[in-house]
């Protein structure tokens, strides 16, 4: 049964996260989509993550695992390597606000 | 599709390791690595990149599982595995990019 909330989860996330980061890559340099994409997934992980298996692995495993990366974070900072602007406010933009959104995610839930 | 395959891969590891931030580690490290053979080692379609990069990688790892997971660990745990997996991630990707000397 939570194989198939994984799935089903993920089989939305994961187009949402390409389509967010298509429509923000087409406008910007900057890789703004992946950045939303990030936060919104640590904020719902977060909300989510006292609740029972079911329900976590549908929405926290599947969709907000799938919506949310690691891979194309990772390749946009290797291509940031010469900007290193560009680079750190990537990164600490991420890690920041990525963490607050989940700290709150996780505070709303209590 | 491949998103939903790399979701399940991400999930089956998490299953099998208890310790939720190594698994997430194993997951987001071996992501990165898959991702950067595909986009500089092979020479794919558009079509194909977008299912084994943005999908398969792109689902398997994840950035929420670690905001959530080093929110229960103290911050300088939480500093030090998000370096970790920032710097090995940066330094596997400088490997894979190199060109192969003949």
């Amino acid at each position: 049964m939570r194989v198939l909330m994984v799935v089903l989860g993920a089989g939305f996330g994961a187009p949402l996260r390409y389509a967010v980061d298509h429509a923000f890559r087409r406008r910007f340099e900057f890789p703004l989509g992946i950045l939303i994409v990030n936060a919104a997934g640590s904020f719902l992980l977060g909300l989510v993550s006292n609740t029972g298996p079911e329900v976590s692995a549908l929405l926290g495993s599947g969709f907000s695992g799938a919506l949310t990366t690691w891979s194309t974070f990772a390749i946009d900072l290797d291509a940031q390597r010469h900007k290193p602007k560009r680079f750190l406010l990537n990164l600490f933009a991420n890690i920041s606000i990525g963490f607050s959104a989940a700290a709150f995610g996780q505070f709303l839930a209590n | 599709m491949g998103g939903v395959a790399g979701s399940l891969c991400r999930w089956a590891i998490a299953e099998l390791i208890n310790s939720g931030l190594i698994a997430t580690f194993i997951v987001n490290i071996s992501g990165v690595a898959l991702a950067g053979i595909f986009l500089y080692r092979m020479h794919l379609s558009t079509e194909q990149r977008l299912i084994l990069v943005t999908g398969f990688c792109g689902g398997f790892t994840t950035f929420s599982a670690i905001d959530v997971g080093a929110l229960d660990v103290s911050i300088a745990a939480a500093g030090f595995y998000v370096s970790a997996t920032v710097l090995t991630s940066l330094a596997l990707l400088r490997i894979i990019r190199r060109p192969i000397s003949q």
